[in-house]
């Protein structure tokens, strides 16, 4: 399992990345999150149990949504993965959260450098998350990232939707 | 084992540790914030919360005394004093509890009102009654809220006879003693008159001694005192009145008090010496921690309500 994951991590071409290593990926990435998340809110056990609860169910909802959108449009691309592939994919690229514990911490050594390894991290999962995709749905590096844009384009129209629908239902009735 | 295999580990290692000690810190960084700065303190807040006893200094991570040990809080007034802290802030929550440890308290809190300038506020919460406001009439200052119970000065000595009850079940006790007096206090009969006699001189003495320590530790006399002292519980505002108290306010007009008399400008800053423990302690021990009144409802009562184990009690 732990060649698995890391080759799923270092060698994606050559892996073989079954659903337990992107369970695996996955649950470390929210559990350090809400790890971070409870020393940013200074909880004790009982709040990073209730904050790891919420990740747990706020990363399932997101992977869901984001591999819904990302598989519509890696599809309508010309992608020939199948939705669960997709999921595992997205989930599987969610790997370099996993360090943000580290770039949390080195904020107090060195705030910029903290700042950067943090930027890189979102920049990485976007661009790991692209390749997972590409190499599910067999896609060029443009038709991937290209999928993941829509899918963050729609994402921000579907929340700013859940905000002004019930703002123009509430003016309007 | 493979390079891989142990770059994944450590890799999984170091993100996981980093990520706990992100929490950890974020918990310290709280603990910190709330009751210490990196400037030496000026007030030692001491939580004297349930029955007081002479019990062991401190538990462990995951238990929590369900009162407060006279042993602690003597270390802490004593680490205090090497502190050099201007001024002792007691927050008393407490019903009371044995004559010996309310005592302790109170004597090492007198000992550093001679020897040193501290100054010494007590601020009464819901509760500060017999053993409670022995411990805080060796304050300088007293703040109590209107509808504090205080009071009950007194000394008791409990005792059943269980013997109605155990006729009705066929159980015989006997006992073999080596004097007289030896098992006083028996569950298992009436006092006699003797032991009776003997025993209204222990709380006689303890009453005593409990009301030349009011007298000493607050501007009272002994004759303004005694009418006073037959076991009766006041509010705050008539424990104002009596002059059993100095002034009403909660716990932020004590801190208010306490700036005053000990000539602090600005903001004290507070340390709790009654929290001790390691780091794993102070962050995990609020949340994991378990009173032995939550296991056991009732425990309190019966703990000083032992009366073989602790007979003299200031507590009601």
């Amino acid at each position: 399992m732990l060649n698995t994951f890391y080759t799923t991590l270092f060698k994606p071409r050559e892996s073989q990345a079954s659903a337990s290593i992107s369970l695996m990926i996955g649950g470390l990435a929210v559990l350090i999150l809400a790890l971070n998340a409870a020393g940013t809110f200074h909880v004790g056990v009982f709040g990073l149990m209730v904050i790891l609860l919420l990740f747990v169910l706020a990363g399932g909802l997101g992977c869901y949504w984001l591999s819904t959108s990302l598989h519509f449009w890696a599809q309508l691309l010309g992608g020939q993965g199948n939705s669960g592939q997709t999921f595992q994919a997205v989930v599987r690229g969610l790997w370099p959260l996993v360090l943000s514990g580290s770039a949390i911490a080195s904020k107090n050594l060195l705030p910029t450098l903290s700042s950067l390894f943090t930027l890189g991290i979102l920049v990485g999962t976007l661009i790991t998350v692209a390749g997972s995709v590409r190499q599910v749905h067999q896609l060029t590096w443009v038709q991937a990232a290209v999928s993941l844009a829509l899918t963050l384009g729609v994402s921000v129209l579907a929340l700013l939707g859940l905000i002004l629908w019930p703002l123009m239902l509430l003016g309007g009735l | 084992m493979r390079r891989d295999r142990i770059f994944a580990i450590a890799l999984i290692a170091l993100c996981f540790i980093s990520a706990f000690g992100n929490w950890l810190g974020g918990n310290l960084e709280k603990s910190s914030v709330k009751l210490s700065s990196p400037l030496p303190a000026q007030v030692a807040l001491f939580d004297i919360y349930g029955g007081i006893s002479d019990s062991a200094a401190s538990g462990g991570v995951l238990s929590r005394s369900s009162g407060v040990s006279s042993n602690a809080v003597i270390a802490g007034i004593r680490k205090a004093r090497e502190d050099d802290v201007k001024a002792i802030l007691l927050r008393i929550n407490s019903p009371g509890g044995t004559a010996a440890a309310s005592q302790a308290i109170y004597d090492e809190l007198m000992r550093a009102r001679k020897e040193t300038d501290i100054q010494i506020v007590a601020s009464l919460g819901d509760v500060a009654a017999s053993g409670g406001y022995f411990v805080a009439s060796a304050a300088h200052h007293i703040v109590t809220n209107p509808t504090t119970v205080t009071g009950s000065i007194g000394v008791i000595i409990r005792t059943q006879n269980l013997s109605p009850l155990l006729d009705k079940v066929g159980v015989e006790n006997s006992t073999i003693q080596s004097g007289e007096y030896k098992d006083i206090l028996s569950p298992y009969r009436n006092p006699k008159p003797a032991e009776t006699e003997l025993l209204q001189g222990i709380v006689t003495e303890s009453y005593q001694q409990f009301l030349n320590s009011i007298v000493a530790g607050r501007d009272i006399s002994l004759e303004k005192l005694k009418p006073l002292a037959d076991g009766r519980i006041f509010t705050g505002i008539q424990a104002q009145k009596a002059g059993l108290a100095d002034s009403l306010g909660n716990y932020a007009d004590a801190l208010d008090q306490v700036a005053e008399l000990a000539k602090i400008e600005g903001e004290p800053r507070v340390r709790d010496y009654m929290r001790g423990g390691g780091v794993l302690q102070r962050v995990l021990g609020n949340s994991l921690s378990i009173s032995l009144d939550q296991l056991l409802p009732g425990y309190q009562q019966t703990r000083f309500s032992s009366s073989q184990k602790v007979p003299l009690a200031l507590m009601e």
